[in-house]
């Protein structure tokens, strides 16, 4: 009779449980306090959790962090009994450990049953995106370049007063119906007895976009720095010395397939803070899969079954990945050709209506290879400029890696191709620079302007 | 969902207490035993201490199941007495004792439908015995129908054990699924 009514009361327990579980209500506010979180700097976060369910929730709440970045300071975990319509709040703060999107994905309760007999874990998914800027010290290095720094290949730097003007003086001509009264010469109208024209041209600083490419080969890591952050970080940098100089400067991001974000080229206080916001959208570095697929190698040969599935998944997903691209590339009648880079170019010149521009391409040129050769190609034929700054692949390697024969063959053919398209760049009237992780935006600067690109 | 307060709880409790008392025999031990295990269950419902309701549930619940007497469970009047003198009590107070840390910041709560349905199951398990000797007889009406005492306590044990796997079970998949309705 006992273990009846025993059982009983357990059923009831268990039931009640699940239903507590099948109607958790929770409104979960997650607030970052910082406008721009920076990598290695502590952003702060606060999470209220508001419980909307009549039945108390307890257990211990913990907001999830994500994988690369490190609690620093305060709680993101909290054991308690939540009542009805009350609200439980946690503040702490989180160390990003690297540049890019950072997604707290939600919130994990480890819920616990009011009758105390059963344990659950339950997983509220409320992801929140912070994205992370380059560190700190990038800022740094850009505010110190700015005003130093002179980026020749625009034309002269200017200083205020004159880069107010838009038009500076450049000749006259004779009158045309249509011509505007205030731009007739009227003093010299006595001496030559007829209307002339005074003709303006706009000032002598370049329109300057900065493509950085966010594409697969450069956001993969195989040192101590990604191409993409040295990219972030040089694309910052020399926004912020032309636009210290005066030169209407804009930002946009491109990968295989399209540009991504853009800041249009502007003057002005906010641009910078214009430019960041593009710059931050810039898709995180990952960790270089080749290390990944040598080791699932060698564990294939001891024939063990977990390691070849994930090199199988790791295989499928890259022949996905290519025969993606390869679907887009071959769409048109020019095939193998990236399409980000080259729209992006063309629809800035069809916006500007001939007006000059200088292009700088931040690009290891691996997957946008052909993309920057088009681009260049366009430039020459619209009469713009090009600059490609070549984040160099192998430099960017680890360096410590064994250098054997079949390594010194493959690096001579790298630079082989990388010489091979510096002719052609050149060939096209672009500029080019190739750079290490170790090339500063300064040394960059002092390069160019020494006419070394 | 009803809400009790610790003022309503107590009152449940000691109601319980009284039916489980006045199906008993009264003798000494019996007494001491349930005023001793009561004391205990109003306790911890008073100090939000479960420990000591739980301590308390095993002493009752323990004498009160061996001074009732209940010789078999076939009878109609058996079964009523069975289930008004030990198991709607015993069911009682157990909820009351484990829920005794429920009400330390609010009013305990009781969800209508696993209360339901904990309630027909016990009901069910409780007359496991006579559905059993029912089906026996029209299935095969030459047959004896004499069951034994122990008899009828295994086939109530084998209905529980049974019952308890299937609805925790079903509750299981239920849970597992684990979609947690996410706030606006």
């Amino acid at each position: 009779m006992l273990s009846v009514t025993f059982a009983s009361a357990y059923v009831y327990a268990y039931l009640r449980f699940v239903t507590e579980l099948q109607r958790t209500n929770l409104q979960i506010e997650r607030n970052v306090l910082e406008d721009i979180s920076f990598s290695q700097e502590p952003t702060s976060v606060t999470v209220e959790i508001l419980n909307k369910d009549p039945i108390t929730v307890r257990g211990t709440f913990e907001d999830i962090l994500p994988e690369d970045c490190e609690l620093s300071a305060g709680m993101k975990r909290s054991t308690m009994d939540l009542p009805p319509k009350s609200i439980l709040r946690l503040a702490y703060s989180l160390v990003p450990n690297k540049r890019g999107p950072l997604v707290i994905p939600g919130m994990r309760i480890a819920r616990s049953d009011s009758l105390g007999l059963f344990d659950e874990e339950q997983t509220i998914e409320h992801p929140t995106v912070i994205n992370v800027h380059t560190e700190k010290g990038s800022f740094d290095a850009a505010r110190m370049m700015a005003g130093k720094e002179h980026f020749e290949i625009s034309g002269m730097g200017r200083n205020p007063a004159v880069a107010l003007r838009e038009f500076e003086f450049n000749g006259i001509r004779e009158y045309a119906p249509g011509d505007r009264a205030r731009d007739i010469h009227w003093r010299i109208f006595p001496k030559l007895n007829k209307l002339m024209t005074k003709t303006y041209r706009r000032e002598g600083s370049l329109q300057t976009m900065v493509f950085v490419d966010s594409s697969r080969s450069m956001r993969l890591k195989r040192s101590k720095v990604a191409k993409v952050d040295h990219a972030v970080d040089l694309s910052m940098q020399l926004s912020n010395v032309l636009i210290s100089s005066y030169y209407p400067v804009g930002v946009a991001i491109f990968d295989e397939v399209k540009v991504l974000a853009k800041a249009p080229p502007a003057l002005g206080r906010h641009q910078f803070e214009n430019i960041v916001q593009v710059l931050r959208e810039v898709p995180s570095s990952m960790e270089d899969s080749e290390r990944m697929t040598v080791r699932t190698e060698e564990t294939e040969s001891n024939k063990t079954l977990e390691p070849e599935q994930t090199s199988l998944k790791a295989s499928s997903e890259g022949k996905e990945f290519l025969s993606a691209l390869d679907r887009i590339a071959t769409k048109g009648m020019r095939p193998a050709l990236g399409i980000g880079l080259e729209g992006g170019i063309k629809e800035i010149i069809a916006k500007n209506r001939g007006r000059e521009q200088l292009y700088i391409v931040i690009s290891d040129l691996v997957s946008s290879r052909d993309a920057v050769i088009a681009g260049a190609k366009i430039c020459k034929s619209s009469g713009n400029k090009m600059l490609v700054i070549h984040t160099y692949d192998d430099w960017y390697r680890n360096a410590e890696a064994l250098l054997d024969m079949p390594e010194a063959e493959r690096l001579y053919g790298d630079l082989s191709d990388s010489l091979r398209i510096e002719a052609t760049l050149r060939g096209l009237g672009a500029s080019y620079i190739r750079i290490g992780p170790a090339d500063t935006s300064s040394r960059i600067v002092r390069a160019i302007r020494r006419g070394k690109a | 969902m009803i809400f009790f307060s610790r003022r309503f709880r107590l009152l449940m409790a000691i109601v319980a207490v009284s039916d489980l008392v006045v199906f008993s025999q009264h003798s000494i031990l019996v007494i001491l035993a349930q005023a001793i295990g009561a004391a205990l269950i109003l306790l911890g419902i008073v100090y939000n201490y479960r420990p000591s309701s739980l301590t308390g549930l095993l002493i009752v619940a323990t004498a009160s199941a061996a001074a009732i007497e209940l010789p078999s469970l076939l009878g109609v009047g058996q079964l009523l007495t069975a289930i008004v003198s030990l198991a709607i009590p015993t069911f009682v107070l157990t909820w009351l004792a484990l829920s005794a840390e429920e009400g330390a910041s609010t009013n305990v709560l009781l969800l209508k439908r696993p209360a339901t349905t904990a309630l027909v199951f016990a009901l069910v398990s409780l007359s496991s015995a006579p559905i059993m000797v029912l089906i026996m007889s029209l299935l095969t009406p030459t047959m004896s129908t004499r069951i034994t005492p122990t008899a009828e306590i295994a086939i109530t044990l084998v209905a529980t054990i049974v019952g308890t796997i299937v609805l925790t079970r079903r509750a299981s998949a239920a849970a597992g699924l684990q979609v947690a309705r996410e706030g606006t």
